[in-house]
């Protein structure tokens, strides 16, 4: 099994990136908290484990196709390609949301324009960014995997039935607290359990990363190398 | 010395009749070490099984023999034995076809013998 | 040594191997020769798990090669494809080969660059398609894989570049034995080479044996037409050409006892490789 010298490859090949990211993170929230200090109206938070979330999903869809040819290139299976990508989720998701929680922290020392997001322990909420910064890199995992075995007239499809999909949700959501047709009933009540403390949240997307983590190994099974067909 | 890939001749034979010919010519004297596979596989681009194919067909000829941990090495008198092999061989490749050639353009055996001789006058 | 069973493979709408049979043996040279779209790259793709195979199955030494990472591992392929990111410099994916393949020689790589003229600080994607080329051939020379396959290996080198290539196979192969498949059109420079030749047609081994044999297997008859064509009936005839009265007949099989009025010449693995070939 070569799963550490593939992960040791994603951690070399991605770090750059992912140092530039918490740079930029920390920078931007220093100077923002000392501008809002220094005016001292106003409340300032930067929701840097938000931003986290989509910087992660962004290398979650960038670690199918590439990890998958250094994969290819250097005899190593789908197999371990797939938990090397698994291990290096769960690593990154978990750094990326201590150093964002941490980062989250810098406003805080100018109390008088601070408002926190959330108001649980920090450990709390690292683990909470976890779950859903894993979830999302599971989901950008599926969807490139997805894009790559997909042949245009699929990919076309999938192109519009994914934000069709994300709207209704998106609906679906706002309308929670209006009362709807009892048919739709069971979904707001799921969103209401899910809203109400946490660790539902955190759970919820657990159960979300263990979804597209299941379709994802189901893209990666039998992914084969793009090579130019025989005609005819 | 020249591989020729289209004579229909196995290669592994053209390289040992070029050894012999080095050999003969003293490009290699008795005694002294000759190229080895690996150095004549990268000069010709041959696969070096070929090459080692020639090599062994000529220590069992008595022409190179083997120091181990060295190399190929020419044998002292190889020099006679290809001499007097390739006489032996020397009716079957050149007279034969002199004489069947020189049946197609008319020439008869008597003035054959008078244009070698003639040859061999100027040489 | 490599075997492969029964092995078929679908694309979407499109056979590219039918239930196929071969093997690659240890420390030996192979041709793997084919026309555009035969199966090459397709056959090459399976034996180093890229593409897995619809039906039938893969060993190497036994053991079976599909999703292996331990026997995977004894395997290096150049493929037509470049795996690697353009923006990745050729220096670094040395030194990830080198992780992936402990053999890895860095060394002997650093010197094939220098001999190739390779600039090892360019990046993958500023490299032209013949240094493309020169790039995956220097990672799989020094690759210390126990087999070396190659997929079009001299695509877009010059005459140069070539003869290097060849040069420096020939000194890995005598210095360190490796069993290595060819996988190219050019056919005449790779003849003495190889000692085995492998063609495939249509997705199906057409022809499996030692290069030395190839010599014997065709020969092509010219001489006068009726006489020509009187000789040949009833002989396995691979193809023929007219030029006015005469006629040349390229013929598969042992040569035997040809009249004095006709003449004889060997077919060369390209001659012979361009007849069977032929549709």
């Amino acid at each position: 099994m070569k799963i550490k010298q593939m992960f040791l490859w994603q951690l070399k090949s991605s770090l750059p990136a992912f140092i530039i990211f918490f740079c930029i993170i920390t920078a931007l929230t220093t100077v923002l908290t000392i501008v809002f200090a220094r005016n001292g109206n106003g409340t300032f938070n930067m929701a840097a484990a938000s931003i986290g979330v989509f910087f992660l999903f962004v290398v979650g869809c960038a670690s199918f196709a590439e990890n998958l040819h250094i994969a290819f290139g250097n005899g190593v299976s789908r197999r371990t390609h797939f938990l090397s990508f698994l291990l290096f989720a769960a690593f990154s998701s978990a750094l990326t949301a201590f150093v964002c929680v941490l980062i989250d922290m810098i406003p805080s020392l100018s109390p008088s324009t601070y408002i926190p997001l959330l108001t649980d322990t920090p450990g709390m909420q690292i683990f909470f960014y976890f779950t859903l910064n894993f979830g999302f890199m599971a989901f950008g995992y599926f969807l490139a995997g997805a894009y790559y075995r997909m042949n245009k007239a699929a990919k076309i499809t999938v192109s519009i039935i994914i934000p069709a999909a994300a709207i209704t949700c998106f609906v679906l959501i706002m309308n929670t607290a209006a009362p709807v047709g009892p048919e739709v009933q069971p979904l707001p009540l799921f969103l209401q359990w899910m809203l109400a403390s946490i660790m539902n949240a955190a759970l919820f997307w657990l159960l979300f990363a263990a979804l597209f983590l299941f379709l994802g190994w189901l893209v990666t099974r039998r992914a084969g190398i793009r090579q130019q067909q025989p005609a005819g | 010395m020249k591989i020729d890939f289209e004579s229909g001749i196995p290669i592994y034979l053209q390289i040992a009749d070029q050894i012999e010919d080095a050999v003969l010519s003293g490009i290699f004297p008795e005694d002294t070490q000759v190229p080895s596979t690996t150095e004549l596989s990268t000069l010709y681009k041959i696969n070096p099984a070929t090459v080692l194919k020639g090599i062994t067909l000529l220590t069992g000829n008595g022409v190179l023999y083997k120091r181990r941990g060295v190399g190929m090495f020419v044998c002292t008198g190889a020099k006679e034995k290809i001499q007097a092999r390739r006489k032996q061989s020397f009716f079957d490749d050149y007279v034969a076809s002199l004489l069947s050639e020189a049946e197609k353009l008319g020439i008869s055996p008597d003035e054959v013998i008078s244009m070698i001789k003639e040859g061999a006058k100027n040489d | 040594m490599i075997e492969v069973r029964n092995v078929t493979k679908n694309f979407r709408n499109v056979t590219a191997l039918r239930s196929l049979n071969v093997s690659f043996g240890e420390n030996r040279i192979y041709g793997l020769l084919g026309r555009n779209g035969a199966g090459k790259s397709t056959l090459l793709n399976l034996m180093t798990n890229r593409l897995i195979p619809t039906e039938g199955f893969l060993y190497l030494d036994g053991f079976p090669l599909t999703e292996n990472d331990r026997v995977l591992g004894k395997i290096f392929c150049m493929s037509e494809n470049t795996l690697y990111e353009p923006s990745v410099r050729v220096e670094r994916i040395f030194k990830w080969t080198a992780m992936f393949y402990p053999a890895f020689d860095t060394a002997y790589a650093a010197a094939l660059a220098e001999k190739f003229g390779l600039d090892t600080r360019k990046k993958v994607g500023q490299l032209s398609t013949g240094y493309r080329s020169i790039f995956k051939l220097v990672l799989t020379l020094a690759s210390g894989a126990e087999y070396l396959l190659f997929d079009e290996p001299v695509l877009g080198l010059d005459a140069n570049h070539r003869q290097l290539f060849y040069e420096e196979l020939l000194a890995r192969y005598s210095k360190r034995p490796c069993t290595v498949i060819l996988s190219t059109h050019l056919i005449e420079e790779i003849a003495s080479l190889i000692e085995h030749v492998v063609i495939i047609k249509d997705g199906r081994i057409l022809l499996d044996r030692p290069a030395e044999e190839i010599h014997n297997m065709g020969f092509t008859v010219s001489g006068k037409k009726d006489e020509v064509e009187k000789w040949c009936a009833g002989k396995n005839i691979l193809g023929s050409q007219e030029i006015g009265g005469l006629m040349l007949a390229h013929i598969l099989g042992r040569r035997s006892d040809i009249p004095a009025s006709l003449t004889a010449t060997p077919l060369d693995l390209q001659q012979l490789f361009i007849h069977l070939t032929n549709s």
